[in-house]
């Protein structure tokens, strides 16, 4: 009975988990009650699935969500450097924010436009193609980035 | 010369989207279950976009420019509807290698002929130069 009970639950579980990361891309969602580990002692030996499901759904709404940590001008800063950084045709020593990657860095256009698919991936959303042209500058790009956060609603301070 | 200049910058634009697109196009490559691992051939199209532009990025003449914009864009059409990103092997013309060793360059040239519009990066002497 408590077998049968337990891969049951266990099912619904994981279809909640797979629901719940699909709706978390798009908007904002409350995790169910019920899928939050209770102090149910049927339920307790699938708190590992509900843990994951609760890892996985918080991690989507950390980006998506406007009250997150993750979207201040810092934040944003920290990880256009970091995958400026990562680049690999781009030397860690002569980049500053303010280093131009044509003149300064000796990319051409074709690493500017990797190095913006890079950000694009990063940041989950596209930029366009007139936009793209103008960002020649790890500056320039944190300054457009705050602004398409701020006309989703999302903070940056 | 304003004119050409302009037309250079469009061309600049178009191919630089060109390219854009490409890279999209392997960040979703569905590749096809069972046959192709995805991951395979986005790495190939990432690789082989960036070799075959970077080879072609000092040309100066628009018309071979547009040659290779129609060239880029056949591709990823082709890409699109059969869903593989590798070019279709050509046949060679009969006789081209019935000679042992290099070809001669007559049959060089005959093979070079034998390759579609879409392959013009591929004829002899446009061998891709890795950096």
């Amino acid at each position: 009975m408590l077998g049968i009970c337990r891969t049951k639950a266990s099912l619904t579980l994981q279809r909640l988990a797979k629901l719940n990361s699909f709706r978390a891309l798009s908007s904002f969602t409350v995790v169910p009650k019920f899928a939050l580990p209770s102090s149910n002692k049927h339920i307790s030996t699938l708190s590992g699935i509900s843990q994951h499901a609760i890892q996985r759904c918080s991690q989507w709404r950390c980006y998506a969500s406007a009250s997150s940590a993750g979207l201040s001008q810092d934040k944003i800063t920290e990880r256009v450097m970091t995958v400026i950084k990562l680049f690999e045709k781009i030397s860690a020593e002569k980049l500053t924010i303010e280093s131009h990657f044509m003149k300064e860095l000796g990319l051409d256009s074709l690493d500017h436009v990797e190095l913006l698919m890079a950000i694009e991936d990063e940041f989950g959303f596209e930029i366009p193609d007139q936009d793209a042209e103008k960002l020649n500058k790890p500056s320039d790009i944190i300054k457009y980035l705050c602004e398409k956060m701020e006309d989703r609603q999302y903070v940056c301070m | 010369m304003s004119a050409s200049a302009a037309s250079l910058s469009s061309q600049r634009q178009r191919v630089l989207s060109l390219y854009r697109q490409i890279l999209r196009l392997a960040r979703q490559w569905p590749g096809r279950p069972g046959v192709a691992d995805p991951a395979t051939e986005a790495a190939y199209i990432r690789t082989e976009a960036g070799t075959l532009f970077r080879q072609h990025k000092s040309l100066s003449d628009p018309v071979v420019i547009e040659s290779h914009i129609a060239e880029a864009e056949s591709r990823i059409n082709l890409a699109l509807h059969y869903n593989i990103p590798y070019p279709r092997m050509p046949n060679l013309p009969p006789g081209c290698l019935a000679t042992p060793g290099q070809p001669k360059r007559r049959t060089a040239r005959g093979m070079d002929d034998a390759l579609p519009a879409y392959m013009k990066s591929y004829k002899s002497g446009y061998a891709p130069k890795i950096k």
